[in-house]
């Protein structure tokens, strides 16, 4: 208690530097709160489009089940395709009926022979989709192949330009949020070294001499992870309506690296994990700069 | 027990502050050290709470060798050592009695015993009064007297004042040894580093005097002789 009461009174007396120790972490935590999320939200929605059917093969009517199948066998040999589905003309219509359930006209005028039969591929990994649809493209009696290459690609670009470029900005604010904060906790000290020299005659420990440093810079990382919190989040709030047009049709994204959490529409677990890793992070942060500091200064 | 073998100390510079000085102290002594500026006082004062090494020789305070003490532990060894200094060391941001209690707060004693224990040297030292006070509203000699609160609320068995009445007139000074006296007698250690003959020539204690770096004298009631 006695500990917080001293950092308290460094903040009250110094409120300028207080301020621009948290801003700075802030930035940081802008950047890094965003940057989670995006990683996250791209993350899952690879590993969403990974996990559908990745190429439908439809075939025309002169294409017989028998051949579909013996079809459906070379293809389930192949160590690029992870499954193999065959949906019939039947099953199609089923499918149909089901998404326009609510639309009886266009259920009226459609019947399982003007249906295509298709199977639904799913390969083992993104970078195989190419070749599988080439392999199809090249079948006798094959309609026409779709598969999300397009979705696919940007995705993985986009992710890699996620990761690459957070990596390098987050690499970058954290040695300068580190700087910062060593840089004030370090002026605390040498301000304050008369009385530590006192501190210390009286019988003072070392761990308690550091102890408020350490609390305030831990403060500070916190602070400013709150606040970049808060900032990046009201962001992604903001801008709702752009991050639901990336996400190219999915209404329900649950997050491929946390099971049972989804996120997007942001759910109020994701946020509060989002925070909390902010929140750790940045108390390490603060932490990690005013121990260096403290062994730096006090040394 | 405070005992120096052989120690010397020399600084950076290649000045010997110290040499080949051997003595001993032994518990609930009231000693003198004395000696012209730069003779080595208070070079001798750090060497006990370590806050100077010695540059050869063997210092104990009790059954520690401070030679072997690591650096995380001198707070062990400074918690049975009371300081008294010629500036006084108070902090200016802290009234009178938070200063006087701060040695019980970093050994982490509960408030209502710090409270009490504060009042209790306040009382000794005639500021009880000013318990709120902060010590730009104090006297010299009344700084003093809270610097000695302070040395002595933590029952240490051994009391350092160097010079502490450098900056004292003669009536305040002797108001300070006078305390400085009573506390020897409740069995603490005390050893005053001075130039105040007058002082010395008067108490008729044990006067340890130093020249150049070198004890030239050790006498159980001595004399200011240099």
């Amino acid at each position: 208690m006695r500990h917080v009461k001293t950092v308290l009174n460094h903040l009250r007396r110094t409120p300028y530097q207080a301020l621009a120790a948290v801003m700075i972490v802030s930035i940081t935590f802008f950047v890094a709160t965003l940057f989670l999320f995006l990683g996250v939200l791209s993350s899952s929605m690879l590993s969403y489009f990974e996990q559908q059917p990745q190429i439908t093969v439809y075939f025309e009517d002169a294409k017989t089940q028998i051949e579909i199948e013996s079809l459906t066998k070379e293809l389930k040999e192949l160590d690029s395709v992870a499954t193999v589905k065959y949906v019939s003309k039947d099953e199609a219509l089923k499918i149909y009926q089901e998404d326009h359930k609510e639309d009886p006209l266009l259920l009226e005028m459609v019947t399982a022979d003007i249906l295509p039969a298709s199977l639904e591929i799913q390969a083992v990994n993104v970078g195989e989709l190419e070749s599988i649809a080439k392999l199809m493209q090249q079948e006798t009696g094959v309609e026409e192949v779709i598969y999300h290459k397009d979705i696919v690609d940007r995705l993985v670009s986009w992710t890699r330009s996620v990761r690459a470029l957070g990596g390098i900005l987050l690499s970058v604010l954290i040695v300068e949020t580190l700087l910062v904060i060593l840089t004030i906790i370090g002026v605390r000290i040498v301000n304050k070294r008369n009385e530590i020299s006192i501190m210390r005659l009286i019988g003072a420990s070392r761990s308690y001499v550091q102890m408020p440093f350490v609390l305030e810079g831990a403060f500070y990382g916190f602070m400013g992870a709150f606040l970049g919190f808060i900032t990046s989040m009201s962001l992604v709030m903001y801008q709702a309506q752009f991050f639901s047009g990336l996400l190219v049709g999915i209404t329900t994204l649950q997050s491929n690296l946390l099971p049972g959490v989804q996120v997007w529409p942001i759910s109020a677990l994701f946020v509060l994990i989002i925070f909390t890793v902010a929140a750790v992070f940045g108390v390490l942060l603060g932490t990690l700069g005013s121990l260096i500091a403290v062994h730096r200064y006090l040394e | 027990m405070i005992k120096f073998h052989k120690v010397t100390k020399k600084f950076g510079t290649g000045k010997t502050a110290l040499s080949n000085v051997d003595f001993e102290i032994e518990p609930k002594e009231f000693v003198f050290i004395v000696g012209p500026s730069g003779a080595g006082k208070t070079t001798l004062l750090r060497l006990i709470t370590k806050e100077s090494l010695p540059t050869s020789g063997d210092i104990y305070v009790g059954k520690v060798k401070l030679n072997d003490l690591p650096y995380s532990r001198i707070h062990e060894l400074r918690r049975d050592v009371g300081f008294i200094f010629q500036d006084f060391r108070l902090l200016v941001d802290r009234t009178a009695g938070e200063n006087v209690g701060m040695p019980l707060e970093v050994v982490g004693e509960a408030k209502e015993k710090i409270a009490d224990k504060v009042e209790k040297a306040l009382k000794m030292v005639g500021l009880l009064d000013k318990q709120d006070h902060f010590p730009v509203q104090f006297s010299a000699g009344e700084l003093q007297r809270l610097s000695l609160a302070r040395a002595v609320i933590g029952d240490p068995s051994i009391i350092i004042a160097d010079e502490p009445t450098g900056n004292l007139d003669p009536k305040t000074s002797w108001e300070i040894i006078d305390l400085l006296q009573k506390v020897n007698e409740k069995g603490h250690t005390v050893i005053v580093a001075t130039h105040d003959q007058d002082v010395v020539n008067n108490l008729k204690k044990r006067v340890i005097s130093i020249k150049k770096g070198k004890i030239v004298s050790d006498k159980r009631e001595g004399k200011y002789i240099l």
